[in-house]
């Protein structure tokens, strides 16, 4: 008898594919870091000196302090946060195409790394429809718009995760072996992806011109809620051929409320104090009307396929609950476990001196249910801004929970009624040997009257 | 900036109290979990009509199977139910807990395998086991095994091919040989008759022309692992290559073979019988548990479905049938001892596993197994 064990590269190009299939997500290619290119310049903060429609993101209270109009034309950016690799080594994973350094595999932590990201969900979409991958479903570019006491934002946003298992990283970089066939693993290679629309109506007022009192309500709309992973491959040593299926769950949609409410104190000699609390209370409820994405992919789909027709093959289709396989069972488990928003809570002082200048120190706390929310959201942050005539410079730092720390830095320019600022920080840390990387960057472009 | 003109309004803590009453009163509205549609509750039970083409029934709770095209020639329907009361024999094995379920129409043959899934709970599995664990089948008051399947130990599926339907269970296999590490014994050899000089370690025995071996054992009758029947080695090679942690599961031996004339040295000159030596061997593999599926067989004699007498040879402690079912001569080491009143003819029947490498070349394991068959 003459059988042999798997030959070829099939396991490699499969595993690989998983690779690419959790990584190509939407939401790891652009993201945004909390707010506004001005928020994301000064350290994440935002809670005191926020104003016009960027009150809306942080603190409705500010609204009362907003003066003139502001209309919001642009407002893109992009964060994404590496738990267990960097961004240099990921990149070197990802073009390793089986020929890279074994090192990289050696630096990654045992459970391998993960991908969050927080996007602007509009440019997502349209980066995914031009690249033809799936969309996460914002059709309709945001704004926002404040006049006086009254804003109104619309924002479409993408959470993604990611996560890769060390050994499919090890498929990527060294390419498959066949006498290391024993050593492969997919374990929990996956991702999970929700975006939404928030539209979100403000109101702030004074009371004795010093204490601001604000309210926002919000709808969300969601567009789709997806998770999925990927199955150990199935080998037949006999055939010499394997098997992996992939599976993803979806919910089409779904929609929401939340309500924020804040305080600001105008503490007189340019001292300022705030207190806010987002989704202080909310409702989100995703469409239980499930659609599954299921394949299963053998060898020789891996040697004729190219990455977006392997895609293709995930078509959608109603999931039966009485008629699905037990792999998009797993896929679903925990799917709308916590898909909701959790509550945030901002506490921030500042001063404000004659020459421009802005100092921050803000903190925030994030409620312990509800996963909708990007992992640097519970954090300390220290911002400061300093206007030198038509252009703005800003600096900040920030350290969040599990060891996450933020360094950042912006630039505005004033031209006019014109605003144009833009935002960047690199995120580092470090948390029982596991290394964070990651890079945040945004940019706005705004029209400012009436004394705003 | 904040404004710096204030206006006449009431004092600030008049408006601040009320607020914060609101944010307390608020913070109370906790959104609990949303449940997923097909979170049923236990002893629920799925029915849904499966046609010729195919389709596939499942309960949340752990079940899955999956009917190809043409495994059903009408439209049938198929109902799954949890057993939580009735027992599930336990001669396969240990049952895994909450894994056994009802499939009806119980005793229904399948045109073609289903794919049945069970999901096991990860946890509460030792890694080492996971080669042992295999998809029972209940009939007649035994449980057997199917044939051999997948396990994916992230997810906790096991998945096997089912040809009838009726009660399963995910088991943890107690017909399965673990394969040893290390050189195989060399045996002996030994005569058949008392006239010659013996070769073996038992010295010369005598053997009657006409003296008839064999051994049987399979899972549904006399276990090969409780029958000492079978023992399995692994060469270095398939060592390296799939790992310490293997077993054959649900061996399968079948063996008749009669020496029908003697030399005058006391050794056999034909023989007429065959061997059949089946099993699934199963490694663990990165996250999974995969199969290969052993068979080694061969019948004295070519051109014929049954067995043909054929010539046989002696060298050393190598046993030479001429002409045996796959047209070439087989070649065995063997020997030959007392057991009880009787004799035990040890076999050594290899399977041969090429493995392919990175550099394209070829890799060469054996797979080794000693058949035991009394004369």
């Amino acid at each position: 008898m003459r059988r042999g064990a798997v030959g070829t590269c099939a396991l490699g190009f499969a595993l690989g594919f998983a690779l690419g299939f959790a990584l190509f997500l939407p939401g790891a290619a652009s993201a945004q870091w909390a707010g506004s290119p001005v928020s994301g310049g000064m350290g994440g903060t935002g809670v005191v000196w926020a104003r016009g429609v960027d009150a809306l993101d942080f603190n409705p209270a500010n609204l009362g302090f907003s003066r003139g109009w502001s209309l919001s034309l642009l407002d893109l950016g992009a964060a994404g946060l590496l738990t267990g690799t960097t961004m240099e080594d990921l990149w070197d994973i990802a073009t390793a195409a089986g020929e890279g350094d074994r090192a990289l595999v050696e630096r990654l932590p045992a459970d391998g790394f993960r991908v969050s990201a927080l996007t602007e969900g509009y440019t997502a979409s349209k980066g995914a429809e031009a690249g033809d991958f799936p969309s996460p479903g914002a059709s309709l570019p945001g704004f926002a718009l404040s006049w006086g006491p009254v804003g109104l934002r619309v924002r479409n946003r993408v959470l993604a995760e990611a996560a890769m298992s060390r050994e499919v990283a090890d498929l990527t970089v060294s390419g498959f072996n066949p006498e290391r066939i024993r050593e492969y693993a997919v374990r929990e290679t996956g991702f999970r992806v929700a975006s939404f629309t928030e539209m979100t109506l403000g109101y702030g007022y004074t009371v004795a011109g010093r204490l601001g009192v604000g309210v926002a309500a919000r709808y969300v709309q969601g567009h789709r809620l997806a998770q999925g992973r990927f199955f150990e491959p199935e080998i037949d040593l006999n055939d010499e051929t394997l098997r992996v299926t992939g599976v993803a769950v979806e919910a089409p949609g779904g929609s929401g409320w939340g309500v924020d409410v804040g305080l600001a104190l105008d503490m007189g000699r340019g001292w300022a104090m705030s207190l806010a609390a987002r989704n202080i209370a909310q409702r989100m409820t995703w469409d239980d009307a499930l659609r599954s994405h299921e394949a299963t992919f053998t060898d020789e789909d891996f040697d004729s396929s190219d990455l977006t027709e392997l895609l293709d093959r995930f078509a959608d289709t109603p999931l039966d609950p009485s008629g699905v396989s037990l792999p998009t069972f797993e896929a679903a488990r925990g799917l709308f476990a916590q898909a909701y928003f959790p509550t945030v809570y901002r506490a921030g002082v500042g001063w404000e001196g004659i020459h421009g200048t802005r100092v921050e120190l803000d903190a925030s706390a994030v409620s312990p249910r509800g996963r909708q929310s990007a992992p640097w959201e519970q954090r300390v942050s220290a911002g400061v801004e300093q206007r030198l005539k038509f252009l703005v410079l800003r600096g900040g730092y920030a350290f969040a929970e599990d060891g996450l720390r933020a360094l950042t830095g912006g630039i505005g320019f004033r031209v006019g009624p014109v605003c144009l600022d833009a935002g960047a920080g690199r995120l580092s840390g470090n948390l029982d040997g596991i290394a964070y990387d990651g890079v945040q960057a945004s940019v706005g472009l705004s029209v400012r009257g009436g004394g705003a | 900036m904040p404004p710096r003109a204030p206006r006449p309004t009431a004092a600030p803590h008049l408006a601040l109290v009320p607020t914060l009453v609101a944010c307390v009163g608020l913070s109370g509205c906790l959104q609990s979990d949303q449940a997923l549609p097909f979170e049923l509750e236990e002893g629920a039970t799925a029915s849904r009509t499966i046609g010729p083409l195919g389709g596939t029934i499942s309960l949340s709770s752990g079940v899955a199977i999956v009917f190809p095209v043409g495994a059903l020639k009408t439209g049938t329907q198929i109902t799954l139910t949890p057993r939580l009361d009735a027992a599930f024999p336990g001669d396969a094995g240990p049952i895994i807990p909450g894994t056994v379920f009802d499939v009806a129409p119980a005793g229904l043959q399948l045109a073609v395998p289903a794919q049945v899934s069970l999901r096991l709970p990860v946890k509460n599995l030792p890694a080492a086991d996971a080669v042992r664990l295999g998809v029972a089948t209940a009939s007649a008051g035994r449980a057997n095994l199917v044939a051999s399947g997948s396990y994916d130990g992230t997810s906790g599926l096991l998945t096997a091919s089912l040809g009838t339907l009726g009660p399963v269970a995910a088991v943890l296999s107690n017909d399965a040989i673990p394969v040893g590490t290390g050189l195989p014994p060399t045996l002996g050899g030994g005569t058949f008759w008392g006239g010659a000089a013996p070769v073996g370690v038992w010295g010369p025995l005598l053997a009657d022309a006409g003296q008839r071996f064999e051994a049987s054992c399979r899972p549904e009758a006399r276990r090969c692992f409780s029958s000492g029947m079978v023992q399995v080695w692994a060469s270095e090679e398939l060592l390296d290559r799939l790992g310490g942690t293997l077993v054959i599961l649900s061996p399968r031996l079948e063996a008749d073979l009669v020496f029908s004339s003697m030399d005058a040295h006391g050794f056999p000159t034909q023989a007429l019988g065959s061997l059949s030596l089946k099993g699934t061997l199963r490694a663990q593999l990165g996250g999974g548990v995969s199969s290969y599926e052993v068979d080694e067989s061969f019948r004295t004699g070519t051109g014929s479905a049954a067995p043909l007498a054929t010539g046989v040879r002696f060298a050393n402690n190598r046993m030479i049938l001429a002409r045996t079912s796959d047209g070439n001569d087989r070649t065995m080491e063997y020997g030959l001892g007392p057991i009880g009143t009787g004799r035990l003819l040890t076999l050594r029947v290899e399977e041969e596993v090429e493995m392919e490498n990175d550099d394209g070349s070829t890799t060469k394991g054996t797979v080794i197994l000693f058949a035991r068959l009394r004369g």
